[in-house]
């Protein structure tokens, strides 16, 4: 009865005209980023963070948020048209969803992506709602030495589920924690790494960094490549899927949520890995292995289902420990703290109609998309012939502004265009950005935790073997490293990377 | 990628000394009592050894095939493009938004479509007139105003 309560009273907020505005402008805005290849859901986050300074919190997360859920809705569409995901997560669409396009079945691709990604978007949340708040009571008994551990496995399961090198994945994670240090040591005052700049006394900045990390780099990758967009001459008709299609597609989304749920809730386990282990599950499940490839609807509706799921479950640890689950996460994380609200534990009782807007609109963004997507596919076709050549001036400008307007700032401006060369140099030889900016939102959390915990236990690191939740985090973190240097889990990790 | 697997580890390898250099300028403190400079000396010390493991391993591995991960295609663009950016952030203060902007733009639009110089121009100006008048005025961001300074 309280839960129900509690969601009335974040319809209550979620419902407020201008929030509403947000999670439409949000949600619509995600389905374009989601749409256009060239610009993932991050770096449009990272982007608008600026816009929302003067915008009051859950305004902000309920904007930026539907940005996140909306590009999982918006990167079925150039999958299944011109096989070109919109973004990551949809890459996987793209095998069964442009074979059903060409067999003239772009329609029910399309209608049976929507339907998915809205039936995972909502059982989502409905786990979101239900998990989160027992999780944060759990956590509430949680001191400085559970947090050294949870943030320690949160960053070896990152690096360990991420898709590249583990070695690469480590030195990046160590990168973006050596950048976390740069500024005053908050127990002493000390200056570290600040070279002596001023404008580094209070560390380097979130939003310029990001916005190279993620906006720059992708407009230089892009720049390389020649993104061709020929758009399958198709009738799309029969949007609403066939009792048939029904049938083989209703079990694979109820499967994908599964999946894209627990995957989503995991830290590393992205909406990417979610979507491409719900095709693998499909195929694995289905009579009809050979099918796949060649216009199943399962590899349509599974993997859209996963990626949508697994973007509701990955706000639970951020909610409930404060830990993000992925890069967007992270962002969205740094997005709360800029606004003094710190996510954790005590969030939903101290700020209980922040959380529970977020979430009651995160349920009208997920009708929205449903109610927008199919009418709206004819324009999002449209879009796809703008030229990037056209898009990434303005990208550029777009991401100058925003660095500067965070201080009014030059200097900031250098620091994303240094992380934005960086960022750019890091992707070509193989390292992923992920950890690194991981490591560096969650390296203060450690470094408190680890410093505190030796205060409380009079320098004994003993400490971390008698609390059990923190003993149980660091042994799975170093069974997890161990198991990694196993030549067997090497080769398989190399041939999943592969694969993907 | 081999060759620049290497050289990626020993510039690694340089930045990871420097950080372990500047570490140890700082109080360390004890394991059990860690000063400011305990954790940044312990990651840096990691990253020294990390990176001569991932430089040491493009020695034991076979050649994958791929000769260099910068294609020549669009080279120049890139290198337009960030020394560009480059300049701009050098020149904003000093110029001032309106002028530094319109010329950064012209020479990205120009990137974008080559030669079309009275385009560029056009849409310079549009996403200059346009940013100003909606950042500036309308959100009460203060640009540097420079050169014209008002």
């Amino acid at each position: 009865m309280d839960l129900l309560q509690f969601l009335l009273n974040g319809f209550q907020v979620s419902l407020q005209p201008v929030n509403l505005l947000y999670c439409f402008a949000g949600v619509l805005l995600g389905t374009l980023i989601g749409v256009l290849p060239g610009i993932g859901p991050t770096a449009a986050i990272a982007l608008l963070l600026p816009v929302t300074f003067h915008v009051p919190a859950v305004s902000t997360i309920i904007l930026l948020a539907g940005i996140y859920y909306g590009a999982m809705y918006g990167g079925s569409t150039t999958s299944i048209l011109v096989n070109i995901p919109g973004e990551a997560a949809s890459v996987v669409t793209c095998i069964d969803g442009y074979q059903m396009a060409r067999q003239g079945r772009a329609g029910p691709a399309l209608g049976v992506a929507a339907f998915g990604s809205f039936i995972g978007g909502t059982l989502g949340l409905v786990g979101l709602m239900l998990a989160a708040p027992a999780m944060a009571r759990f956590a509430r008994e949680f001191g400085a030495p559970e947090y050294f551990g949870l943030v320690c496995l949160g960053l070896s399961l990152l690096i360990y589920l991420g898709s590249g090198s583990i070695l690469k994945s480590l030195i990046s994670a160590l990168i973006g924690l050596s950048l976390s240090f740069v500024g005053q040591d908050m127990f002493t005052g000390t200056d570290r790494f600040t070279l002596g700049v001023r404008e580094l006394k209070d560390g380097i900045g979130l939003v310029p960094m990001f916005m190279g990390l993620f906006g720059i780099s992708e407009v230089l990758i892009n720049l390389e490549k020649k993104i061709a967009r020929e758009i399958f001459a198709t009738k799309i008709r029969q949007l609403l899927p066939s009792r048939q299609d029904w049938g083989r597609a209703f079990p694979a989304m109820l499967r994908g949520t599964g999946i894209g749920f627990l995957l989503g809730v995991i830290p590393g386990g992205s909406a990417v890995i979610a979507s491409f282990a719900s095709y693998a599950l499909e195929k694995k499940l289905s009579s009809h292995p050979e099918q796949f490839g060649t216009g199943a609807i399962e590899g349509v509706a599974g993997p859209e289902t996963a990626n949508n799921a697994a973007a509701s479950g990955a706000f639970i640890p951020l909610f409930a420990l404060g830990i993000p689950s992925n890069a967007t996460t992270a962002i969205l994380l740094g997005a709360l703290m800029l606004h003094g609200v710190r996510p954790g534990p005590m969030l939903m009782e101290q700020q209980a109609g922040l959380f529970w807007g977020i979430i009651a609109s995160m349920y009208v963004g997920n009708v929205i998309l449903l109610v927008l997507n199919l009418p709206l596919i004819g324009l999002w076709v449209k879009i796809l012939q703008v030229p990037y050549r056209i898009l990434f001036p303005l990208i550029l400008l777009f991401c100058v502004i925003g660095a500067y307007s965070v201080e009014n700032s030059v200097f900031d401006i250098g620091v994303m265009l240094g992380f934005g060369v960086f960022g750019y140099v890091l992707r070509k030889l193989g390292f992923e950005a992920a950890p690194l900016v991981l490591a560096f939102i969650l390296g203060p959390m450690l470094e408190n935790s680890l410093r505190q915990s030796l205060i409380i236990s009079h320098g004994s690191f003993l400490i971390f073997a008698q609390r059990p939740i923190a003993a149980a985090c660091l042994v799975v973190t170093a069974i997890l490293f161990l198991t990694a240097l196993v030549p067997f889990v090497r080769r398989k990790r190399a041939l999943l990377a592969q694969e993907s | 990628m081999l060759r620049w697997d290497r050289i990626a580890g020993a510039v690694l390898l340089v930045f990871g000394s420097v950080l372990v250099f500047a570490a140890l300028k700082m109080d360390l403190g004890t394991p059990g009592q860690p000063g400011p400079g305990f954790l940044p000396l312990g990651t840096a010390g990691l990253l020294v050894a990390l990176s001569l493991a991932y430089a040491f391993s493009s020695f034991r591995r076979a050649p994958d095939g791929v000769e260099s991960p910068w294609p020549k295609q669009n080279r120049i663009t890139l290198v337009v493009v960030i020394a560009s950016l480059a300049l701009y952030c050098a020149a904003l203060a000093f110029a001032g938004y309106i002028p530094s902007t319109f010329v950064l733009m012209t020479v990205l639009f120009l990137v974008a479509d080559a030669g079309k110089w009275m385009a560029a121009l056009i849409k310079a100006a549009l996403s200059t007139a346009i940013t100003y008048a909606v950042f500036e005025k309308l959100l009460m961001i203060q640009f540097p105003a420079g050169l014209f300074g008002n």
